[in-house]
């Protein structure tokens, strides 16, 4: 989780930093390509200049005394033609640049039918330009790093609120007290703020709506509780006969589902506590699969109870361990296939059956109010009442499927590390 | 199994009461049932019950105020019948001087067996002194600052009368047997209240400690935490 989630993170700041830092790295390549772009045209218009003051002084030193100066040549046969015939067909004087790196800088004139020329190589990227060149590159580059490190700078502040925001998210999804997002993100008033506090109103508006329904829950529960007692009451008083019987078990299985809704809203009120003693785990299991069959909720046959060679003492509340064992042996025998195993094996006890086994949604979700864990009939507020108990003594309730089929739950109490005796071969009685 | 016994109970809830009555009056019980607290209080002065049945929740005076006075008038037991998430309301009754309850839905069969239980408890409080061998049976024995009579059922601290209700006298007859042992609440709740197992959670055992404590001094009854209880002698 950390890692993918690691890597998604540093991608945002990265990805900020990156485009931050391209944009002014084509900026400044840009400007130091325009500042040498114009530097070396100032050059060659300089050198045209130049050519065409030395040309003009050399025709005119021509013409008075037919002497060449300025290493003026006369019909001068490298002249680009295009030139020469510029100069003949129109005006009398004209320039022309020629070359890449090194330019050639052409100067002509027309005195009378011949046409005198000067040719001037011109090195545009002298040591002064390759100066220039070196200063530009480097303040560019100094930019560049500057702004890599304000790019990610920026980008950690735009990051690292997400990424706290994201954290209390996540605890708000596990149900762990975690505050708001806007704690998280801190009192800014940008986008990051407003985004928070559509998502604090958000989880308000859920949660309101989950202790709405919680409530509603509690409060038909609470109420059926009344006129259930008096029914299973009166039904108790009853005779024998078999229309009798099946009044009497209906109102014991509405009076039994009125009570699980309570003990699930009880639960949900997160205000239980546990009532700690020492408890011998094995014993506990013992008692809790004795008392199904007493309460005759359970076949002596179908459940085979097993347990470490040596007792281990754990410290727990009796009652509570009792109903979440009880509640756990007693879905694998409804909804399960016999044998029924239940071991307790050091400060875990794993109940397994041999039935079909927990279904997809109950094995990624764990147990959800009204839902079938299992493709068979049952309201599933068992191993919810099982899972919110074993919430309260702080025991892990784990459910899969056994290799070789069957639905596979294990407890696992929170041991005292002191107390517990090596684990021994498993027997089963 | 056909009980004898005068009780007064007080359900407010039409259909629970009579049904509650008539489950009663079945197993022999002579049946006197009120719908209000203050009703029950009044019928409670002019005849003599043996045991008092009632829910907490009521019109007029609810089942701990009610249980309180019956408490003070005298030993009559008084068993409560409260709501099983209403823990608060039990805590209150037991400390009001209750000496069980039972939680609402409640098992028939299981109402019966407490009424039972705690009807043999006032009727010869002092069993536990029978098992106890000879040299309780000789009467008086003195722990700590008590002297405990177990033929008169009376305990006496620093000369002074103790008054204590048949269930406080039992816990703390058993407290004296074990001799200095820790007794769990389970085996507490099995020696004195007849439960064969811990049922219910251990407000019942203690609430009744604490009461004992007041009565007969706190340093005597020790709590173990994690296992139980024992006499410090």
């Amino acid at each position: 989780m950390s890692g993918r989630s690691g890597r998604s993170r540093r991608g945002l700041q990265l990805r900020i930093a990156a485009t931050v830092a391209g944009i002014v790295l084509l900026a400044v390549a840009a400007l130091g390509l325009a500042v040498h772009q114009m530097v070396v045209l100032d050059r060659v218009r300089q050198s045209r200049d130049t050519a065409d003051a030395q040309i003009a002084a050399a025709v005119d030193v021509y013409r008075r005394t037919r002497l060449l100066s300025f290493d003026a040549s006369l019909d001068d046969t490298r002249l680009p033609a295009e030139l020469r015939r510029a100069v003949r067909s129109s005006g009398d004087r004209g320039t022309l640049v020629t070359g890449g790196r090194t330019r050639v800088v052409w100067a002509a004139a027309r005195v009378g039918d011949e046409v005198i020329s000067t040719r001037t190589s011109v090195d545009v990227v002298d040591g002064s330009v390759r100066a220039l060149d070196r200063a530009l590159l480097l303040a560019g580059g100094t930019t560049v790093v500057v702004a890599i490190l304000l790019g990610l700078l920026s980008a950690a502040r735009i990051a690292r609120p997400l990424r706290g925001a994201a954290r209390t998210a996540r605890r708000v999804a596990a149900g762990e007290p975690a505050g708001s997002l806007r704690e998280a993100v801190g009192g800014r008033s940008d986008e990051i703020g407003e985004l928070a506090d559509a998502v604090d109103a958000m989880a308000a508006r859920l949660d309101a709506r989950l202790r709405a329904e919680q409530q509603f829950t509690a409060d038909v529960a609470h109420d059926l509780r009344t006129p259930v007692t008096g029914l299973t009451t009166a039904a108790d008083l009853l005779d024998d006969s078999r229309p009798a019987v099946l009044v009497r078990d209906r109102a014991a299985a509405l009076a039994a589902l009125v009570e699980d809704l309570l003990e699930v809203a009880r639960l949900d009120r997160g205000s239980e506590t546990a009532d700690l003693e020492s408890v011998d785990l094995a014993e506990a299991v013992r008692r809790a699969v004795r008392r199904g069959v007493a309460t005759g909720e359970l076949v002596e046959q179908a459940v085979r109870v097993g347990a470490d060679p040596d007792p281990v003492r754990v410290v727990t509340d009796p009652r509570r361990l009792e109903r979440v064992l009880s509640n756990l042996v007693r879905n694998a025998v409804a909804h399960g296939a016999p044998p029924v195993e239940v071991v307790q094996r050091g400060s875990s006890v794993l109940v397994r059956d041999h039935g079909a086994g927990f279904d997809e949604t109950m094995l990624a979700d764990g147990p959800r109010r009204f839902r079938r864990s299992r493709r068979t009939p049952g309201n599933g507020l068992g191993l919810v009442i099982a899972a919110g108990q074993a919430d309260v003594i702080g025991a892990d309730l784990r459910f899969a499927n056994a290799e070789g089929g069957g639905a596979l739950v294990t407890l696992v109490l929170p041991g005292e590390p002191g107390s517990r005796s090596p684990h021994g071969e498993v027997t089963i009685s | 199994m056909t009980q004898t016994g005068r009780l007064l109970l007080v359900e407010d809830d039409p259909v629970i009461g009579e049904a509650t009555a008539l489950h009663l009056e079945r197993h022999g019980y002579t049946v006197t049932w009120s719908q209000d607290g203050l009703e029950a209080w009044e019928s409670f002065a002019d005849e003599a019950y043996d045991l008092v049945l009632s829910d907490v929740m009521l019109p007029g005076m609810d089942g701990v105020t009610l249980c309180r006075r019956v408490r003070e008038s005298g030993p009559t037991p008084v068993v409560l019948i409260s709501a099983r998430s209403d823990s608060v309301d039990v805590v209150g009754g037991l400390e009001a001087g209750a000496d069980d309850y039972v939680t609402k839905p409640f098992d028939v069969q299981v109402l019966l067996a407490r009424l039972r239980s705690v009807l043999r408890r006032a009727e010869q409080p002092a069993t536990g002194a029978e098992s106890a061998g000879e040299e309780s049976s000789a009467g008086v024995e003195e722990v700590g600052d008590l002297t405990v009579d177990r033929r008169a059922m009376e305990v006496r601290r620093d000369g002074e009368p103790v008054p204590l209700t048949p269930t406080e006298l039992r816990l703390l007859i058993e407290l004296i047997d074990a001799r200095g042992a820790v007794l769990s609440r389970g085996q507490l709740l099995q020696r004195v209240w007849d439960y064969e197992d811990w049922e219910d959670d251990a407000h019942l055992v203690n609430v009744h400690v604490q009461r004992l404590r007041t009565k007969v001094g706190a340093e005597l009854v020790e709590t173990v935490r994690g296992f139980g209880y024992r006499l410090r002698t």
